[in-house]
């Protein structure tokens, strides 16, 4: 049975659903910031942190379609973070504006149906504009929460390195042992390459492409 | 030192939505000395607090990204201080990017889970941690 049906989990659900409607008000309140700066890439930051606290929980509860739209929020406004096109920036402030009303409505049908519904008016022609921006963006390597906020801004049709996102200050590296493993969570050398070879930049070309194939999935996967 | 379920436990996370469902996970173990904060900076206060009352915890679920001070940076702290840099840290995030894994580890984290996850995967990191 889906949690978001579960009896037992009623009340996680009504607080997800109380939070989350929060956390979009204060995310269209930053759309709103961005309409009169849309290149500003702190408000951009800030919209992508939001969305991804409210994934986290969305992925954790069932709430699939949610943690989907949240996903590809968030890799949006940190993509548009790193470049300084205004006339992109502002279709992305427009396409993030439609993408906060859809997970408002899903946020509205969880609560009151116990499923994820959406009924917004021209999806077609909104997963069409979401197919176009990811064109767009695909050589921006960026699509997390920051780790080198010193990384210079690219135009879109630069590919800029993550190498310095894998760059550390916390001194020298810990003997990581043989207690990690895999992907969800556990770490090895083996699952990520060679350590010293992420540090280095190395694969960048592989990370660009998963963030890309991230994309596509994640269009493919809500059916635009 | 095995995980022991009577262990004081302080899970940290801006969201209450998941700060419920890791206490109910933990709950359903047997733990019960379980505490809250909603960011990284009432949790280092805590974890002080505690500390100076002889009362320490002893272990930490904090999620990365947290308006206030992050997972990481409350990491950092503890790692950075003789009282707790070995106090056993399990970072709950929606982040698994390679730089991001590789800083967590490379700042001295027990482990590391990636949302969503269920009761089972949380009791398996926290035995890692602990065997």
């Amino acid at each position: 049975m889906s949690m978001l049906k579960d009896p037992e989990m009623k009340d996680v659900i009504v607080d997800f659903c109380t939070e989350s409607a929060r956390f979009y008000e204060e995310m269209e309140d930053i759309l709103d910031d961005l309409e009169d700066n849309p290149t500003n890439n702190e408000l951009l930051e800030k919209f992508g942190q939001t969305i991804d606290r409210i994934m986290g929980a969305a992925k954790s509860i069932d709430a699939v379609t949610t943690g989907k739209y949240c996903e590809l929020g968030k890799i949006i406004s940190y993509k548009a973070s790193q470049i300084d096109d205004e006339d992109l920036c502002n279709i992305i402030v427009a396409v993030l504006f439609d993408t906060v009303d859809i997970l408002k409505e899903l946020n509205e049908s969880i609560l009151t149906k116990g499923e994820e519904t959406i009924k917004f008016v021209n999806l077609g022609a909104f997963g069409k504009r979401l197919h176009w921006l990811a064109d767009k963006l695909k050589h921006i390597g960026r699509a997390s929460v920051a780790i080198d906020e010193g990384a210079a801004k690219a135009k879109p049709a630069e590919a800029p390195t993550p190498a310095a996102a894998a760059s550390s200050d916390a001194g020298d590296a810990p003997d990581l042992g043989d207690d990690f493993g895999d992907l969800d969570g556990d770490l090895d050398d083996g699952d990520f390459g060679d350590l010293d070879d992420l540090e280095d930049g190395g694969g960048d070309s592989e990370f660009l492409s998963d963030q890309q194939a991230d994309i596509d999935s994640l269009l493919e996967d809500l059916g635009l | 030192m095995a995980f022991d379920v009577k262990q004081k436990i302080l899970i940290i996370d801006d969201m209450s939505t998941m700060r419920k469902i890791i206490k109910n996970m933990l709950t359903k173990m047997g733990c019960d000395d379980l505490h809250e904060a909603d960011d990284g900076t009432p949790a280092w206060e805590m974890i002080q607090s505690a500390y100076k009352a002889d009362a320490p915890f002893d272990f930490i679920i904090s999620d990365w990204n947290m308006p206030g001070m992050t997972g990481l940076d409350l990491l950092k702290n503890l790692r950075s201080s003789a009282e707790f840099n070995t106090l056993p840290f399990l970072m709950v995030t929606a982040e698994a990017e390679q730089s991001n894994v590789v800083l967590a580890v490379k700042s001295g984290v027990s482990n590391f889970v990636v949302k969503p996850f269920n009761q089972e995967t949380l009791k398996m990191k926290i035995e890692k941690i602990f065997k």
